[in-house]
């Protein structure tokens, strides 16, 4: 699902929201028929958040990021053929974070969050300001983890990350409304001013 | 709370990878500090060792009985001989010997001068010195003559008004011994000044002796700037992972505790290895605080460990408080300066007015210092206060990172 929406209408918020970050003054998160936001210990393993920003201790390499989030078993399994492998996240190991590209830090920021094989994978903006190459990458990973079952909600504007979206949202005075994305930028954009 | 053991292991690691910047940055702050405690301390007793007496030059009548008599006991018997050498100096060279700063000042006596006095005329004594009339010298001799003018006076009235008593009241006394014992009582008075006079001073040092001060001075502004070694390990901190941690379950208070608990430890190995080289200084330059004699650094070390968990936790509130590394080092800075100043760090706390003084003594560092005084002086006054700041420092941090974590 992507949800749209100009700069400041809340879509980090819904996101964090349904993260569980912010607390949310009303209202329900249903999956599989149950409020994930009464259920924190089931929304902590079906739900897994990617901010804007980098959720990365700095002066610790990627590995030792990585055990925050991973069973040992699990770290090991995952970079022997797992989702860590696809990213590429064994190229950095052993780099500390705060060493790291862009690219690469997005990458183990991604893989971080997917530590607990999750069923919904929140993204907001996950490869603004990334190049060309970085970003195939990771478009290729939330492709697989779609293919897999999982549900991706993306908050952007980028039109490659709207393209892995089956349904969009449009973010317009604090409601969803469903929205025909059609990949036309003119349009987009006289909607986008709209909200 | 699953991801408290990871995360606080992990931030003992960073503060693993930050041990060696942190160890050079604490070594050479320990040293400077040692050295700001020694050299006051040195200097001290160079002052001491070339301490000159005040030089006073006398000129005139002075081999009249009574004032030959009085110089030979103040330079002879008094403890003023220490502090005040006084010259025999002719008329015609006086003027010269005092330009040429051999002496501070010279008091001319007129001629006849106890004579004079007994017969109740006035010759004043003059005082010339070189500074106006305002150095200490001449302040000396006012305050001298002050002191005699008044002394005489009242004695003389005493003594005429015990005679006149007995001769008209006692007839039995005999008036002229009755009053030359008055007169030797009052003269054993005047000679005796350790009786005369208490010593006080202004300082709230209690019994604590000046290196105990210095000791507990430069301790606690040693501890409160420590701190800016350790900015890397605050600075770098992402938001973003405290929100995630949060949601995930490990709240403020998980997040506030291992991060606290590992720059405690932090501390202390820095605390350790500057504990080495600061005593060696300390010995070499043979520092001696009276507070620590037979073993009572060691003591005086782990009974300071709770104020140094104090300031760590203020320190940390700090950090919390400020962004990025400039914020931080500056409000770490603007921290030690102001409350170290305020509990009498640099200056002892009982210069400055009551209301400052107390208000200096409710925050951190003052609440330290008193705690660190009343280590030395083998109280137990202080450590409520200690812990309770450690409390509320820490509870604060934890309210902060909670609410950033919710924003």
């Amino acid at each position: 699902m992507g949800i749209l929406g100009a700069n400041g209408t809340g879509k980090s918020t819904l996101l964090k929201i349904l993260a569980g970050v912010l607390r949310p003054n009303d209202g329900r998160f249903l999956w599989q028929g149950e409020d994930l936001l009464r259920k924190p210990r089931l929304r902590a393993s079906a739900v897994a958040y990617v901010p804007q920003g980098t959720p990365l201790i700095e002066e610790l390499s990627a590995r030792d990021n990585l055990r925050l989030w991973y069973e040992p078993e699990a770290l090991g399994r995952s970079l022997d053929g797992g989702v860590l492998r696809q990213l590429g996240v064994d190229e950095f190991l052993n780099t500390a974070a705060a060493q790291l590209s862009g690219g690469m830090r997005k990458r183990l920021s991604i893989g971080c969050a997917l530590a607990r094989d999750p069923s919904i994978l929140l993204l907001d903006e996950p490869t603004a300001a990334l190049d060309l190459v970085a970003k195939e990458r990771i478009l290729r990973c939330f492709e697989n983890f779609r293919r897999s079952g999982g549900l991706l909600v993306i908050a952007s504007h980028d039109p490659w990350e709207l393209e892995l979206c089956d349904e969009w949202r449009l973010l317009r005075g604090g409601v969803l409304e469903p929205y025909a994305y059609t990949g036309e930028r003119g349009r987009l954009i006289r909607d986008l001013e709209q909200t | 709370m699953k991801y408290f053991p990871i995360y606080f292991r992990l931030q003992l690691r960073r503060a693993g990878r930050l041990l060696p910047r942190m160890l050079a940055v604490t070594l050479l702050l320990a040293v400077l500090t040692a050295l700001a405690a020694l050299l006051p301390s040195k200097l001290r007793q160079d002052d001491e060792a070339a301490a000159e007496p005040v030089c006073i030059g006398l000129v005139g009548d002075l081999e009249e009985t009574y004032i030959a008599e009085a110089l030979d006991l103040l330079e002879s018997m008094d403890s003023s001989r220490f502090s005040i050498r006084f010259v025999r100096l002719h008329p015609s060279e006086a003027a010269f010997t005092l330009r040429s700063g051999r002496v501070d000042g010279y008091a001319v006596i007129p001629e006849g001068f106890a004579e004079a006095m007994m017969i109740g005329e006035h010759r004043p004594i003059t005082y010339v010195s070189a500074g106006g009339g305002a150095d200490l010298g001449a302040q000396i001799i006012r305050e001298l003559a002050e002191t005699i003018s008044t002394l005489v006076l009242e004695t003389e009235n005493a003594i005429y008004g015990a005679q006149n008593y007995a001769s008209d009241k006692l007839p039995d006394v005999n008036p002229y011994r009755a009053g030359d014992r008055l007169v030797v009582r009052y003269a054993l008075r005047i000679i005796d000044r350790e009786r005369l006079f208490r010593l006080e001073t202004i300082d709230d040092g209690d019994t604590l002796s000046l290196p105990g001060y210095y000791l507990c001075g430069l301790s606690l502004l040693f501890l409160m700037l420590w701190a800016v070694s350790c900015t890397p390990l605050f600075a770098g901190r992402s938001r973003e992972l405290g929100r995630l941690l949060q949601a995930e379950g490990l709240g403020g208070a998980g997040q506030v505790l291992a991060e606290y608990l590992s720059y405690v430890l932090l501390m202390l190995c820095g605390l350790l290895a500057a504990g080495i080289p600061v005593g060696l200084l300390i010995g070499r330059f043979g520092l001696h605080i009276p507070e620590l004699e037979n073993g009572g650094l060691s003591r005086f070390a782990v009974g300071a460990l709770p104020t140094a968990l104090m300031i760590c936790a203020l320190q940390f509130l700090l950090f919390e408080l400020a962004e990025g590394t400039v914020g931080g080092v500056l409000l770490q800075f603007l921290n030690a300066a102001a409350q170290g100043y305020l509990a009498g760090c640099f200056y002892p706390a009982s210069f400055f007015p009551e209301g400052l003084r107390r208000f200096g003594a409710m925050l951190p560092a003052g609440v330290g210092m008193a705690r660190l005084r009343a280590l030395l002086l083998h109280e137990s006054g202080g450590a409520g206060a200690v812990w309770l700041w450690l409390l509320l420092t820490l509870l604060a941090a934890v309210l902060l990172r909670s609410r950033r974590n919710r924003s």
